[in-house]
């Protein structure tokens, strides 16, 4: 199997998932399987690390739109970090994955998600 | 060079295809940018002919040609299922449901990242040419 799928905790109700190798045909049906498992938890914010994906094909584009779609209909949001250039120019050639939840690096992901954090606790006030 | 392998109408049997058109294009000398979308592009076109392709159950074999030549690659993918041109196939709307689109995102991705590319309905077999140049 060329995926390696590493779970990580950060923040609370969040949940990283660090992927390694390809997201493909092959593939994808184990990442599914993974996120089938998160989602029954009361996970808010999935964090996909793509840092380690040197290819993604349709198939892979498939998870990440449903697991988008998921954390969306239960208030919660699917997020991208770190895409390499050939991922990228995947992103930008078919329109499956929501640009606005894409973020370049651990920063520009981190200052979206303090800002988040502090929506929610303002509110909670 | 120009090699040719098959394999069988299973999702199961596409890794070692892509493996060895990975593994020929490297030993070629072809650019790691280039080999991954050539990777990419044999994915699409033969998941799909593996997923939709076939409206019975019984075992087909797909044909992959790959030739290397001076400044191109050619990609052939002759197969003996329905006739489908996925050249001509339209774009998916956000209204189709997500597994069909998924198909229709590989189709997507085929097409744009092909420089040149060519279909034929030659006897009962699907032929798809498939060009990308070697800048």
């Amino acid at each position: 199997m060329s995926l390696k799928i590493q779970l990580q905790q950060g923040r609370p109700f969040t949940q990283t998932l660090a992927l390694v190798g390809r997201l493909d045909t092959e593939t994808a049906p184990s990442l599914d399987a993974e996120l089938e498992r998160v989602l029954t938890t009361q996970v808010k914010v999935i964090v996909f690390d793509l840092s380690g994906v040197n290819y993604i094909s349709s198939a892979g584009l498939a998870t990440l739109f449903r697991a988008q779609k998921a954390m969306k209909a239960r208030s919660g949001e699917a997020l991208l970090v770190n895409p390499q250039p050939q991922v990228q120019k995947v992103f930008d050639i078919v329109k499956a994955v929501d640009v606005r939840a894409v973020f370049r690096d651990v920063a520009e992901l981190d200052e979206y998600l303090d800002e988040m954090q502090r929506r929610v606790t303002r509110d909670s006030e | 060079m120009r090699a040719t392998r098959t394999l069988g109408n299973a999702l199961a049997e596409l890794p070692p295809i892509l493996d060895w058109l990975e593994a020929a294009l490297e030993t070629a000398g072809v650019a790691a940018a280039i080999v991954g979308e050539l990777r990419l592009i044999a994915e699409e076109g033969l998941s799909n002919v593996i997923r939709h392709g076939y409206a019975d159950s019984s075992r087909h074999s797909i044909e992959v040609v790959l030739e290397i030549d001076e400044g191109e690659i050619l990609l052939v993918l002759r197969d003996d299922g329905r006739p489908f041109n996925p050249l001509a196939a339209p774009a998916r709307n956000s209204h189709t449901p997500i597994a069909e689109r998924a198909g229709g995102w590989g189709i997507q991705l085929l097409q744009s990242l092909v420089d040149r590319a060519d279909y034929q309905r030659e006897g009962n077999a699907n032929v798809l040419r498939l060009v990308k140049r070697l800048e």
